[in-house]
């Protein structure tokens, strides 16, 4: 059985049911399978290793313990080799993060380690290290009314000159101390892995599915003032921001992707105003919140 | 700093927390500074920052700490470490507060193989207890007694949310101790904390000695001179320091020897003396008969 998705812009056909993603009702080519089966013991050729996983020029091996072997190749192929016993929302999990994090960069389109939102019909993008607040504060402007179009994986597509975020899919990560700060109840929820208290939240209603032009790139990140500041950027510490938020940069070093990520951060950054929201390590969820709202009013002076 | 010439590479500053561990990281970066003045305390080599990092462990593991369980994460980490270790071309100093324990599969957390030396600092309990209720902000002594004797104690984590920090296993104060004293001999040095206090041109030398650091008595003096307590507390005030807690107040306090004796009752000081008797009296902070030394 081949199950069709459509996520971060391409067309999936996959022997794997992802229940996460949005089918694909087309009779449309696939641009990327994914299947069960072999994956290689090692890749010869590769120069960039890790703990985990190898990476060619064109390839990622990436093997998890008590998960799943997964073999990345062209952009175009997965293939998964389940461990025996292994739970599937684990399988999915890593697939949906590390493994299409290399297939973006085969394909040699920017994606950014961020979460996405809506206003005005453009796209705010929220990027950071893991834990500096993305999918908090993804959602909590989500809880609010806008749309969210995806969350942890941001891809950015120049279409005529013009930088374009691409969804994800309906399902954001939340720890539950997270969820209990924007007032969430989480036990209908499930676990994302059965022994990490994240919930996997469903954003069904209010997602949104087409690419859409982006309004604004803000980087979140904490320090020790007690202050929520924002701060701009000239360009080339907006190149340097987006180069090291790129999802997974690690995996580009000594692949055909390399140039292209120099070139595509190099344009998104000339192109994008890009911001960085710095704040206290305390919770100020409503600072921070007014402090985007605020900015993207001045962004968009006709609109005040 | 000295050549590879051996598959271990990793200098771990090993401690439990509150023992002088950020003190011997700002000797060892003004003794391996070129620069006319003292370095910036907000500006140590970024390398030292700990083996707790989740950006280094995630960039080797390939997948975000956040989305891995504690067990996935101690089954990953003496495998960083050793890769981390070999993709060294020179000894560097890594920090740690871990105990040493193996993971589920047998390995060594801190793996030998990986390790070129190991400073492991030791600090009298009494005034650990007293810093680390400082520390954390609580300012409740009776609460840090409880953490100094709990073989559970770890550092960054939280069940329900994502700590800055991978987890680190401290176990009892005692229980750290002794796990460390399991590391190969050969490799490691056990310093007291107060002997780097009331004697530092012996103490500092003889660790610069065992890492077989290229340096002389004078540079060692002004290494010392450089990262002085009053130095240290100058600069976070004028300038904050970025490793401090947010509930503390400040992170260089008192650095004193004994400050226990003006903050701890007489029945809190005997809890400690009793959960701790052993190791104490090993590293002559008590006597036999359970008398103070220090």
């Amino acid at each position: 059985m081949t199950y069709k998705y459509y996520v971060f812009g391409l067309r999936i056909h996959s022997e794997l049911e992802i229940p996460e993603l949005i089918k694909d009702k087309t009779t449309l080519p696939p641009d990327v399978k994914i299947s069960i089966g072999e994956t290689p013991n090692e890749l010869s050729s590769a120069k960039n290793k890790g703990v985990t996983f190898q990476i060619t020029h064109n390839e990622l091996l990436l093997g998890l313990k008590g998960i799943a072997r997964y073999y990345v190749k062209d952009g175009k192929e997965i293939t998964i080799s389940p461990k025996p016993n292994s739970d599937l929302r684990d399988i999915r999990l890593f697939l949906l993060g590390s493994c299409f994090g290399a297939l973006l960069h085969q394909q040699k389109i920017l994606a950014l380690h961020a979460s996405a939102i809506v206003h005005q019909g453009k796209a705010v993008i929220f990027t950071g290290i893991s834990g500096a607040g993305k999918s908090t504060t993804a959602n909590a402007l989500r809880l609010e009314g806008f749309k969210m179009m995806t969350d942890d994986i941001c891809p950015i597509k120049m279409i005529e000159g013009v930088p374009y975020a691409l969804p994800g899919y309906p399902q954001s990560k939340l720890w539950e101390d997270a969820l209990d700060n924007l007032n969430v109840d989480y036990k209908d929820y499930k676990k994302v892995r059965t022994k990490l208290n994240k919930r996997a939240v469903p954003i069904m209603g209010d997602f949104e599915s087409k690419a859409i032009p982006i309004k604004a790139i803000y980087r979140l990140q904490k320090h020790k003032k007690d202050q929520v500041e924002l701060i701009d950027l000239d360009n080339s510490d907006k190149f340097l921001l987006l180069k090291n938020m790129t999802y997974r940069h690690y995996f580009i070093e000594d692949t055909a992707a390399h140039p292209y990520h120099f070139m595509n951060c190099s344009m998104l950054a000339n192109k994008a105003p890009i911001k960085c929201i710095i704040r206290p390590e305390k919770f100020c969820l409503p600072e921070v919140l007014s402090t985007i709202k605020e900015d993207l009013k001045s962004l968009n002076p006709m609109e005040v | 700093m000295t050549k590879k010439k051996h598959d271990g590479n990793i200098i771990w500053l090993a401690s439990y927390p509150k023992s002088g561990n950020t003190w011997l990281r700002i000797f060892f970066n003004n003794l391996l500074s070129n620069k006319s003045e003292p370095i910036n305390i907000n500006e140590l080599n970024e390398t030292d920052l700990g083996s707790s990092g989740r950006i280094g462990f995630d960039s080797l593991v390939g997948v975000d700490s956040a989305d891995l369980t504690q067990r996935e994460i101690d089954f990953y980490l003496p495998k960083v470490h050793k890769h981390y270790s070999r993709s060294l071309t020179e000894n560097k100093f890594v920090k740690t507060h871990d105990a040493l324990t193996q993971n589920d599969v047998g390995e060594w957390i801190i793996p030998k193989e990986a390790t070129y030396k190991a400073i492991y600092l030791i600090r009298n309990p009494l005034d650990v207890c007293v810093s680390f209720a400082h520390h954390s902000g609580f300012e409740n002594f009776d609460l840090a007694i409880k953490h100094l004797a709990s073989e559970e104690a770890l550092l960054g984590y939280s069940y329900k949310s994502q700590m800055n920090q991978l987890h680190q296993y401290l176990g009892s104060w005692s229980g750290h101790v002794k796990s460390w004293l399991k590391f190969p001999s050969e490799k490691l040095l056990v310093v007291r904390f107060e002997d780097l206090k009331l004697s530092p041109q012996k103490t500092f030398s003889k660790i610069v000695k065992h890492l077989n650091l290229k340096s002389s008595q004078e540079l060692i003096t002004q290494a010392i001179d450089r990262s002085k307590i009053s130095k240290l507390q100058k600069m976070e005030d004028e300038q904050g320091f970025n490793e401090k807690l947010p509930n503390s107040e400040r992170f260089f306090r008192k650095g004193k020897i004994g400050s226990w004796r003006d903050e701890l009752t007489a029945e809190q000081a005997e809890k400690i003396i009793n959960n701790h008797k052993e190791m104490m009296i090993k590293f002559n902070y008590l006597d036999l008969q359970g008398n103070l030394k220090v």
